[in-house]
């Protein structure tokens, strides 16, 4: 039980603060030294889909829009999830073929690990927005904006550590995952859309075929 | 089992009478804060249709009879009369209907009997002075309210102006000192303003063209052969011409593209009309068809007419569904009727619409009919509410945003009311709650400051001093325990 528990607190605690500190070394280690955990990872995007439902209900009155009548937990959620495996699937399939030593789940720890300063700044920021007036909604819009930032600088130094990469080919690679993204997109798109059109076809021969018996 | 029976046969046919009452009135929606149709009682129902055999045997002042109302053109409601103008006459009504005077013809300036061309717009000034357009003329008849011919203001030496656009005059409004503001047709400058003289003095809310980063893309690619088959960039024209209470004039703007098809214009012809930031500005219908298999009018709402009550509700004609639209001074939606159609409150042509004490009236000049709309318990309840609100008086308001509400579940307002005057009586609380179903985000915020203020108050002190407390205890305890440990490694 006590081994349990320190397992735990080092693997939801100490080794994601190490990270926000020093991120080079940390996502160092995650990769060589197997310090990562893979249940803190699946926590932070369990989180993040649940926050993104909470934020959509729960966001303070003043600066929510949202028609609370219409709400699906299951298409927020995945909302949340599918971009995560898009751009994991999408950097992975470019580093791969230029020689990045980062595997897949490491790049996925790498992108839930950059995600999670931003969670937390999330959380914050739900709360405030209930309990803050409309001029000062600027410090949610703020810490929010502060959380994406920082979202977005752990990933790039995450990526870079974990594909042994310097900084130029750091760039290169995110403006080709942006491509790759963009490309899986469009054979997704093409595949629903044929798989759409063999079912309105085996439709319409059982309506035929109906018809005619 | 007879009863049985007889009790069904009740019921069903008491169903058509139920179903009517949701069927009465026409156009029956409002739309929520999402943009979206939500049901809504009618404030107005048609109460009356006026047709030229409801004035046969009454003869005017003048002695002549009402022979037709055929293209009816505009209508003005002062003192107490209704001022219709057709194109060849002006008939005046009273309140209740009631024929006044027919004017066919009247005494021109050289002293020879004339008789009217081509009206379209009048406007009666508070003494009973009426003006009247001819734009076929380019003038603008003056008359005293005996009905003798004061001025006739001809082309008043536009400048600036191509000078093969002939001056058409349409609608007018005066206001109190006697300056004119013409709309005139084909005049893209905007409204012509003349002085108490009739000498032109300048354009005034002046439409600006507006066009996007793509059109002008395409402007720079095509040929100049295809330049000039594509249409021109004009302004949009203006429609009608109304002076509220307050001395602000409102114009609408018949564009499907305009963004502000209906505008409160200042002295310097600024539009200061008031649109809340989250709310969508004041055009009608929100959702519409852009195509059509039906033959169902497509497109945004076009406003041709407009008119102001004592209260800041302004409410306009859309050519496009033959639909009303009232607002409240902040630009909110109150209430909607009519409907392009040959039934009981709906049109088929109307041109212009006015406000006839708490009544309605639309001019339908296809069916050549005046038709008259009186208000419903819910609209005596929704317009009053407005009307104290208008005066500040927020108690009263909330009297009547109550009645209201009881009329209509979907009423924002009423929410968004009653809201802020639980905020005036200090039941803040009770006010954060209304004011969120009322989607009232300003007033919220308010509220929401002093209900934050109370807790504060209520929960600081208690709240530091019990820190402090906690602070000196830990801090004691440690020190208790140091000194134990202390006192065992001396012993």
């Amino acid at each position: 039980m006590k081994h349990f528990l320190s397992e735990f607190k080092n693997a939801f605690f100490t080794f994601p603060k190490y990270i926000l500190g020093r991120p080079f070394s940390g996502f160092d280690q995650m990769k060589h030294l197997k310090k990562g955990s893979m249940a803190f990872c699946i926590f932070v995007l369990l989180l993040s889909c649940i926050l993104n439902v909470l934020e959509y209900v729960y966001n303070g009155f003043l600066i929510n829009y949202n028609d609370l009548y219409q709400v699906s937990t299951l298409y927020l959620m995945l909302v949340t999830a599918f971009p995560v495996f898009l751009f994991v699937t999408g950097n992975w399939s470019v580093t791969t073929l230029l020689n990045g030593e980062g595997k897949y789940h490491e790049i996925f720890m790498v992108t839930m690990y950059a995600l999670y300063p931003y969670c937390i700044l999330r959380i914050v920021a739900l709360i405030l927005s209930n309990v803050l007036l409309l001029d000062e909604m600027a410090i949610v819009n703020a810490i929010r904006g502060i959380g994406i930032a920082l979202f977005v600088f752990y990933l790039f130094v995450g990526l870079v550590v974990i594909h042994n990469y310097g900084f130029g080919q750091g760039i290169g690679m995110v403006l080709l995952t942006l491509f790759a993204i963009l490309v899986i997109v469009f054979v997704l798109m093409l595949g629903f859309s044929l798989v759409a059109d063999v079912f309105d076809f085996l439709r319409t021969v059982a309506r035929e075929l109906r018809l005619r018996l | 089992m007879k009863k049985i029976v007889a009790y069904t046969l009740l019921i069903t046919m008491l169903v058509p009478f139920m179903l009517s009452c949701f069927a009465e009135g026409s156009s029956n929606y409002l739309y929520d804060s999402n943009q979206k149709q939500v049901p809504a009682p009618p404030a107005y129902l048609h109460e009356r249709t006026y047709m030229v055999s409801d004035f046969a045997g009454q003869t005017g002042q003048s002695g002549t009879a009402l022979k037709d109302l055929k293209s009816m053109q505009s209508a003005c409601y002062k003192n107490g009369k209704i001022y219709i103008t057709c194109t060849n006459k002006l008939v005046i009504l009273s309140e209740d209907f009631e024929l006044i005077d027919v004017i066919e013809s009247y005494i021109d300036l050289g002293g020879h009997k004339a008789s009217f061309d081509s009206n379209v717009g009048t406007f009666v000034t508070d003494s009973g002075e009426y003006y009247i357009c001819e734009p076929n003329r380019s003038r603008i008849l003056h008359f005293a309210a005996d009905g003798t011919l004061l001025r006739a203001l001809d082309n008043p030496g536009i400048t600036g102006v191509d000078a093969g656009v002939k001056y058409r005059p349409t609608q007018l409004a005066v206001d109190e000192a006697g300056r004119m503001f013409v709309v005139a047709k084909g005049m893209y400058e905007g409204i012509v303003e003349l002085d108490t003289d009739g000498k032109f003095v300048g354009f005034y809310g002046v439409n600006e063209v507006k066009f996007n980063v793509l059109d002008l893309l395409w402007r720079k690619i095509a040929t100049s052969s295809q330049r000039s088959k594509q249409s021109l960039w004009l302004p949009t024209d203006f429609t009608n011409i109304c002076i509220d209470s307050d001395g602000f004039k409102f114009a609408t703007v018949q564009s499907a593209s305009a963004a502000e098809s209906v505008m409160r214009l200042n002295a310097k012809g600024q539009n200061i009309l008031r649109v809340d930031e989250d709310d969508p500005y004041p055009s009608g219908d929100l959702w519409m068809n852009q195509v059509t298999s039906t033959g169902a009018p497509v497109g945004a709402s076009e406003f041709i007419a407009v008119d102001t009550n004592d209260f800041g509700v302004y409410m306009c004609l859309d050519a496009t569904r033959n639909r009303v639209f009232a607002y409240n001074e902040d630009g909110k939606l109150l209430f909607i009727f009519g409907g392009k159609g040959n039934r009981k409150g709906y049109f088929r042509g109307p041109v212009d619409v006015d406000f006839v004490g708490d009544s309605i009236m639309v001019l339908d000049s296809t069916a050549e009919t005046i038709e008259l709309f009186s208000q419903t318990d819910y609209g005596i309840a929704l317009m009053r509410a407005v009307e104290a609100q208008y005066g500040y008086d927020y108690l009263t308001a909330e009297q009547y945003w109550r009645e209201a509400l009881k009329y209509n579940h979907n009423l924002f307002l009423a929410y968004s009311g009653i809201g802020r005057a639980l905020l005036r009586r200090g039941e803040n609380k009770e006010a954060l709650k209304y004011l969120k179903l009322g989607d009232d985000r300003k007033y919220y915020s308010k509220a929401l400051e002093k209900v934050r203020n109370e807790t504060l108050k209520q929960y600081l002190i208690p709240c530091v001093l019990g820190l402090i407390g906690l602070v000196v205890v830990k801090k004691t305890v440690k020190h208790v325990i140091k000194r134990k440990k202390e006192g065992r490694r001396t012993a």
